[in-house]
């Protein structure tokens, strides 16, 4: 449903390209936690509760950053979840580790550091959930700073609609603008790849004939045209039509048995046929990667081997390849392995000291 | 191979997206202001800093005009900084002077709450114009320009001048992940131009693979069945019947190539082949049951009636070759978007995974000709039973 879909399924790279700012934004965040909780620590009632905070949010910022990897990829609306309720816990209990003694809502950390975190999740999600999520922790925050306002600590005379304005604005803003940032990229993606879709038909190459239909051209043809022109069949035409039938059908097998992988990697079993179930974006994910393993200097050459078959009623494939010594290919490989984890359902790659392989499922 | 964006595209797209998204988040921002004021106004009697709205909307405006600022138009871009100026100046001057009126208001410094968020939507507007102007020179002109005018207004009102850690560390942040941006792009999507000449060729690969499957099913049940016809043969002339059927055949094979370069619609030519099919089985002996209308293949695309027709041709041929028996049935099921075709006999039924690699005729000319119009096929054949096939197209 294009509705849901989300930047990072439609294009993996892009998900590789923001883990960085993941990963700096989570550090930020946390940095932040820290920074105010000590600048602000006559206001901190319970240490404990104000480290469990910290330590919260910390571990909020590590699943996301282990969340958006290329390797456990896309990041899913459970772990969208997760993130958020992850914040607005570390959003309570800074508050908590503050009451009675919280004289400035406007130094909390909570918020802040919430924002930083929803902000970064624009690339992962559909803005429709983005939205939805960010309107939700912002009431559940409205909800904390009304009950904060009313502890009577604060020292700022204003009305309490300012203090909910002070810790909803953060987040409710970082969120609007994290939807507003999916959407434009689903829409632009979207509209790049109906153009794609269009151009397709053109691009193809079908003059090439394969064993049969060379077969077929230059030898079968001419001879049932002769029979055509002529009206006769001679002594021989009889056996010569057996013959070329016969030789005909042994070629149609041939080059039906022959799947797209033959000759692409250097070792390739099929016994089940199941290389032509494999879609465009499967073909060219494999393409890619097998491209990659034959050119890379990390892997021994000639090595790349592909097994598909059918493994508990399911097409399923391993892709296998020997690295060699003194070379670790995780970072190189991470791209393709976003990518296989976005155009089949099931992909799992595994690193050994010997050895990767990519195992997947149709 | 569609699912890797190409860069240059994903660069223009994450711009406008950082554009889309700091604009939202600086008009958040005006509205947190709007509404945080309108609060203080209706609970502080004799409040007299109404001219903030109307600031705050001049602001807002100036941001929403560049949201929808498409290139780079230099009068515009100024006339839009000059009402950026202006308004933020406004606001300002208003909120410094309305607490000045307050005296027991303990936020009278410069960094005040409502002075931070109209500050933080001029930085994000400034993100907005990044995508028409070039680098971060909009982030940095805009934090720039909107800091001066709080520290001239908080001098000539006489405020404590206060970095304002919210707005500052905002653009700091704001700048950082600009720059981490363009490197984390350039590392991930290094391997783009890899993916999309895996995806040039798999593509031509597969138009390649579609052109030879349909060649070869048509192979199947033309040039074979003429070869067979002419071994079987004495010596001597062609009867006029035989002599057209294989030209006819010929005329369907050299079609097809000439189709795959686009000069002759062989689908117009097989049209009603679904009819046809039933005809000519009937005309060599085999007695068809028809149930449904035949008729509703016309309500098909054409490839997908041509396909489907030649299929059930195929799956007739094999009734009367392998079934052993001289009668068929054949239902005709519309609905749901789909338009299903069942062949079936009380023949000699087979298993499945005892067909030979060389029986080539369930495999091309029925299952692959389906799944290539996008239906599906199923069989179920019981040894001693019989066989039903049936075959499955969109309508």
């Amino acid at each position: 449903m294009t509705r849901w879909k989300t930047p990072q399924q439609l294009d993996p790279l892009g998900g590789i390209t923001a883990r960085l700012i993941v990963i700096v934004a989570g550090i930020i965040a946390v940095g932040v936690a820290i920074a105010l909780t000590i600048t602000g620590w006559e206001q901190v009632s319970t240490p404990w509760i104000a480290a469990l905070a910290i330590a919260v949010l910390a571990a909020d910022v590590g699943y996301f950053i282990y969340a958006s990897s290329p390797y456990v990829a896309p990041l899913k609306f459970g772990s969208h979840v997760i993130i958020c309720l992850g914040a607005l816990l570390a959003v309570a209990l800074d508050e908590l580790s503050q009451w009675g003694s919280n004289t400035l809502i406007r130094d909390d950390w909570g918020p802040i550091s919430m924002a930083i975190v929803v902000i970064s999740l624009g690339s992962y999600r559909a803005p429709w959930e983005l939205l939805a999520c960010s309107i939700g922790s912002s009431a559940i925050i409205g909800g904390i700073a009304v009950i904060v306002g009313q502890s009577g600590t604060l020292v700022t005379p204003v009305p309490p609609a300012v203090f909910i304005v002070t810790m909803v604005t953060p987040v409710l803003a970082s969120g609007i603008a994290s939807a507003a940032f999916s959407r434009t990229l689903i829409r632009r993606m979207l509209s790049w790849r109906a153009s794609l879709a269009n151009n397709l038909a053109v691009t193809g190459d079908a003059t090439a004939p394969t064993g049969h239909l060379a077969f077929l051209h230059g030898t079968v043809i001419p001879f049932l045209d002769r029979v055509v022109t002529t009206g006769e069949l001679g002594v021989d035409d009889g056996a010569r039509a057996r013959l070329l039938a016969q030789e005909l059908r042994v070629l149609m097998v041939i080059d039906a048995e022959q799947s797209w992988l033959t000759g692409v990697v250097d070792r390739f079993e099929d016994p089940a046929r199941v290389a032509h179930e494999l879609d465009a974006e499967q073909r060219g994910c494999l393409r890619a990667l097998i491209t990659h393993l034959q050119s890379s200097e990390a892997f021994a050459k000639r090595s790349v081997r592909l097994r598909l078959g059918i493994d508990n009623g399911r097409p399923a494939g391993v892709l296998d390849v020997d690295t060699l010594a003194h070379h670790n290919p995780r970072a190189e490989l991470a791209p393709y392995i976003a990518v296989a984890r976005h155009v089949f359902p099931l992909a799992e790659a595994v690193f050994t000291s010997t050895g990767f392989a990519l195992t997947f499922r149709l | 191979m569609s699912q890797v964006f190409p860069t240059s595209l994903a660069v223009k797209s994450t711009n406008a997206a950082l554009a889309e998204g700091s604009y939202w988040f600086g008009l958040t921002c005006i509205a947190a202001a709007f509404v945080g004021i309108l609060s203080v106004a209706l609970a502080r009697p004799g409040f007299t800093a109404w001219a903030v709205f109307p600031a705050l909307a001049v602001i807002a405006v100036g941001g929403t005009i560049l949201y929808f600022l498409d290139r780079v138009r230099v009068v515009l871009v100024a006339l839009i900084f000059v009402v950026q100026v202006v308004g933020m100046s406004w606001y300002v001057h208003t909120v410094f002077t309305y607490q000045n009126s307050v005296p027991s208001d303990p936020q009278a410094s410069s960094d005040t709450l409502f002075i931070s968020l109209a500050t933080t939507a001029m930085i994000m507007f400034g993100v907005t114009a990044g995508r028409v102007l070039p680098g971060i020179s909009s982030v940095v002109g805009a934090f720039i320009v909107t800091e001066s005018i709080v520290t001239v207004f908080a001098f000539v009102t006489g405020h404590a001048i206060v970095v304002d850690l919210t707005a500052t560390g905002l653009f700091a942040v704001l700048v950082l992940m600009l720059a981490l941006l363009r490197v984390s792009r350039r590392r991930s999507r290094a391997l783009q131009p890899a993916f999309a000449h895996a995806g040039q060729v798999n593509t031509a690969a597969m138009e390649r693979e579609r052109a030879d499957s349909r060649v070869s099913a048509l192979v199947h049940d033309t040039v074979l069945n003429e070869l067979a016809v002419v071994s079987t043969r004495a010596p001597g002339a062609v009867p006029g019947p035989v002599r057209d059927r294989i030209a006819a055949s010929l005329a369907v094979i050299v079609g097809e190539n000439a189709q795959s370069g686009g000069t002759i619609d062989l689908a117009q030519e097989l049209s009603s082949e679904l009819a046809q099919a039933v005809d000519e089985a009937r005309a060599a002996g085999l007695v068809i049951t028809v149930e449904g209308d035949l008729g509703s293949s016309a309500r098909l695309q054409l490839p997908v009636a041509q396909a489907l027709g030649l299929a059930v041709r195929q799956c007739l041929g094999n009734v009367r070759a392998h079934a052993g028996v001289d009668a068929a049935e054949l239902a005709v099921i519309a609905g749901d978007g789909n338009l299903t075709v069942m062949i079936v006999d009380s023949g000699r039924g087979f298993v499945e995974a005892d067909v030979g690699p060389d029986r080539l005729g369930l495999r091309n000319s029925v299952r692959r000709r389906i799944e290539e119009v996008g239906g599906s096929v199923q069989l179920w054949t019981t040894p001693g039973v019989g066989t039903t096939v049936s075959l499955t197209v969109p309508q």
